[in-house]
């Protein structure tokens, strides 16, 4: 009965070392991690399944999300620039709108729902079947040969993707713009030309390999120290896809005072 | 089942590295494989010009601008351009600086020095061989200037109008028509001769008026001579009736010719502000300047250009046939 | 050559779950760990392989601290020793085959054609031949136990750790995974460690038989000798008769 009023006090104490606590695993997992990359050997061969399954599956989706961005992009910017601002500049819009913030963004919460929690379930599902114990007593780093060919493929084919995913929502808008909004192709291309730079590119892959990264790691990471059955495992997928999803736009914010 | 991930895999990669690079490349509007040559040229200034600036040859592009850096003396600014290796530049190629749209973008624009459009620039003079005298033209807040000056000649403009056609110059122009029906019921020939040569040109009225005088004085000169001749009579009432027209006519001409001196001040003033307005309009039409690009793209352009052109029509109509539209303020 | 205990403890937040056990497994017998669900005998298997670490106490294999040794010759070690999981812990993504030969390409001293060989006497040890091609989520849970097993002896390894072999299975099914186990043991000559709950197993495979009781090693012997234990404890777990243990407590 005492203790009652202390309690709100034992809350805020244990968030704060749990808080702490699943900083620094994250922080040994990572340096485990570091070790583990040197493992190419073991690495190395998974790597292309991993790409296959994160980069290669994720392009239907991301491509789906990019041209229907590019098509309402599109829209709205003729919309809003009505009267006031040369017709091109819809092309501009659509051009630096997709390139710079929503074809990596959006294809990195996409992909964070679908690859984010596919990885988390997966290592989850192997923790709690004891498959990663398993790999142990086989003599593998189960870092080298789960988590490090999953970050590797991530942060590889994200940018791949979302170059993908840059071309077709900027191609989209442009077919908007032809056949909705009576453009014609040299409009469209000098305002998509108008301000371009060949950073815009580097910018949008770099935070593209950036979210294969966050959500790789994250992934992995709450995958591999699940804990239970499978409820646990529910958890850990709910988990990875929150924190990664947020780690996104926390990165996405990040380099848009670093690099612009 | 490995063998076609790594295909797979393969695949999406070389996709993914295709669209960055020929998509970097389309987006710059560099045409690979062509040759290309730097060309520099020196400034005073460079205005809002940025690396990757369009470069173009009689308006078609024909490179980017490179790079662009302080001169080693500081005071000039070199800038490189790379432009198609198959183009041959005009003789004296001169580069000129200037906005290629109202939204800040700068382009450079090759030219010869003896292009009319290019030869009323001051030029920073080349430091070196090779290096090309360049000129930026001034930006956006100064053009906004000329074009308050011209909104404001356009003004006093209008204001001359009015002072022309006060009720007073109404009042007067009806009397002295009045003053000219009178005389010419008296003299229908003569007068009536007169009046179709002032029909015609607001100008020819003083010459008209002077013949009128001068058709006055012989008339009186004659009339004398038929006095003498005659003696006495009705003829004195006569001539004395004649003398007086011609007084009438005389002020008569005064009047006008004050009135059509005012006429052809204001045809001049205004004549000058349009020939301004006309040059200004010229080096719109070329694209010159921010405003130039806007207007190019927009009507508004066109009807400045068509009011300026009906403007100066007017204006020589006025000088033309008076009449008409004394007429219409006065009757 | 053995694997010695010495002094193990384990405790997970308040929950003590090994207080101090000390036990070794002599070369080529089969010791069989019993005792009651959840009392630690898996996590004394996992200390043995520091897939726990233990707070207290030092593992020896061969003479090797596992505690001590670094994260090279830890899995150089791991490869000497085999382990059965409870719920065989296959990989899904992978066949049989692929399975079982996981540890030999870890190993990188075998080309795919010795793997092969390898990989197909191992099978045909737990008599599963013909079962190469399939995935494990189309075999068994028997099946997969016998793969599981086939895994941990595929790189030949000196001891085989054993974590609840016949737990789940049907009593024909467990007769012939305590079959293979004794057979392995026979034909291979490992060293073999078993932990089970299952009595009837326990006397069929072990040469000796270990009771785990409250963090304890509480009794060993041969299967003869815990048979006439006078321990009523031992008596209780043994004789499936709760009431003896419990006057005790």
């Amino acid at each position: 009965m005492q203790r009652t009023w202390t309690a709100p006090f034992a809350w805020v104490g244990r968030s704060a070392v749990e808080t702490a606590a699943a900083f620094g695993r994250f922080g040994v997992f990572g340096a485990r991690a570091g070790r583990a990359v040197a493992d190419v050997a073991t690495w190395g061969r998974m790597l292309v399944v991993q790409m296959a399954r994160l980069g290669v599956a994720s392009l239907p989706i991301a491509l789906f999300i990019a041209a229907f961005t590019g098509i309402v992009l599109s829209l709205q910017a003729s919309y809003t620039f009505t009267g006031t601002v040369p017709e091109y500049f819809v092309g501009t819009l659509v051009g630096k709108t997709v390139i710079l913030e929503l074809g990596p963004v959006l294809t990195g919460l996409a992909l964070a729902g679908r690859v984010g929690a596919n990885i988390a379930a997966e290592l989850g599902t192997m923790r709690v079947t004891e498959q990663i114990d398993a790999l142990e007593t086989l003599g593998y780093d189960p870092v080298s040969y789960l988590v490090i060919p999953r970050v590797v493929a991530g942060v590889l084919m994200f940018p791949v993707v979302v170059a993908c995913a840059d071309a077709v929502g900027v191609a989209a808008g442009w077919v908007t713009a032809l056949n909705l909004l009576d453009m014609s192709t040299p409009e469209f291309v000098r305002g998509l030309r108008l301000f371009f730079l060949p950073f815009d590119v580097q910018y949008s892959l770099v935070k593209a390999a950036s979210f294969g990264f966050a959500v790789t790691a994250v992934g992995t990471h709450f995958g591999f120290h699940t804990a239970g059955g499978a409820e646990a495992v529910g958890r850990s997928t709910t988990q990875a896809v929150v924190v990664s999803s947020m780690l996104i736009l926390v990165l996405d914010a990040f380099w848009a005072v670093a690099l612009l | 089942m490995k063998r076609s991930n790594e295909v797979l895999v393969g695949l999406v990669v070389i996709v993914g590295v295709m669209v960055v690079v020929f998509g970097t490349i389309w987006l710059k509007g560099v045409k690979p494989g062509r040759e290309r040559t730097d060309l520099v040229a020196r400034f005073d200034r460079v205005g809002q010009l940025l690396e990757g600036g369009v470069v173009k040859l009689r308006g078609v592009p024909i490179g980017r601008v490179e790079k662009i850096a302080l001169d080693s003396t500081g005071d000039g600014v070199l800038v490189t351009m790379s432009i198609r290796s198959d183009v041959q530049l005009p003789p004296e190629a001169v580069v000129v600086l200037s906005p290629e749209s109202l939204f800040g973008d700068w382009q450079a624009e090759i030219g010869g020095k003896a292009d009319p459009d290019f030869e009323s620039y001051d030029y920073a003079q080349p430091v070196g061989a090779g290096v090309l005298p360049g000129y930026s033209l001034p930006e956006l807040s100064r053009i906004t200037a000329v074009a308050d000056q011209i909104a404001h000649d356009l003004a006093i403009l209008s204001d001359r109008f009015q002072e022309a056609f006060t009720t007073e110059t109404a009042k007067n122009i009806r009397l002295a028509i009045e003053n000219i029906q009178q005389v010419s019921e008296q003299l229908t020939g003569l007068v009536g001769k007169q009046q179709s040569a002032f029909d015609s040109v607001a100008a020819d009225l003083t010459r008209t008026s002077q013949a009128a005088g001068q058709a006055a004085e012989t008339l009186d000169r004659a009339f004398t001579e038929v006095e003498a001749a005659i003696g006495g009579g009705k003829l004195t009432g006569i001539v004395d009736n004649v003398q007086r027209s011609s007084v009438r006519v005389d002020s008569l001409t005064t009047e006008l010719m004050a009135a059509s001196r005012a006429l052809r001040r204001m045809a001049l003033g205004a004549d000058t502000t349009l020939r301004r307005m006309g040059t200004i309009a010229t080096s719109l039409e070329r694209g010159e300047g921010s405003l130039g690009m806007l207007l190019r793209d927009t009507a508004l352009y066109y009807s400045l250009a068509e009011g300026s052109v009906q403007l100066q029509a007017l204006l020589k109509d006025i000088r033309e046939h008076p009449r008409k539209y004394i007429n219409l303020t006065v009757f | 050559m053995s694997i010695e205990l010495r002094g193990i403890r384990k405790a997970f937040g308040p929950r003590v779950i090994l207080e101090d056990v000390t036990l070794t497994v002599e070369e080529g017998e089969t010791l069989a760990v019993i005792g009651y669900s959840g009392v630690g005998k898996s996590v004394l298997l996992k200390s043995i392989v520091r897939l726990l670490e233990p707070d207290a106490g030092t593992v020896l294999v061969d003479g090797q601290d596992v505690g001590l040794l670094p994260r090279e010759q830890l899995l150089e070690l791991r490869r000497r020793i085999g382990y059965v999981f409870q719920f065989a812990a296959l990989f899904d993504s992978l066949s049989v085959f692929d399975n079982v030969a996981l540890g030999l390409r870890r190993q990188g001293s075998m080309n795919e054609a010795a793997i092969a060989t390898r990989v197909g006497e191992s099978l045909r040890l737990v008599e599963l031949e013909g079962f190469e091609e399939r995935f494990p989520g189309q075999i068994s849970g028997g099946q997969r136990k016998r793969v599981g097993l086939a895994r941990a002896i595929a790189t030949r390894p000196r001891y085989l750790l054993y974590d609840e072999p016949t737990t789940g299975l049907d009593p024909v099914t467990t007769a012939v995974i305590d079959r293979l186990i004794l057979k392995l043991a026979r034909e291979l000559g490992v060293t073999s460690l078993v932990v089970t709950h299952d009595m009837k197993s326990a006397y069929r495979i072990a040469t000796r038989i270990a009771m785990l009781d409250q963090g304890r090693i509480r009794f060993v012997g041969t299967p003869a000798e815990i048979q006439q234990s006078a321990d009523p404890v031992v008596r209780g777990f043994i004789e499936g008769r709760p009431e003896l243990a419990q006057e005790v407590a």
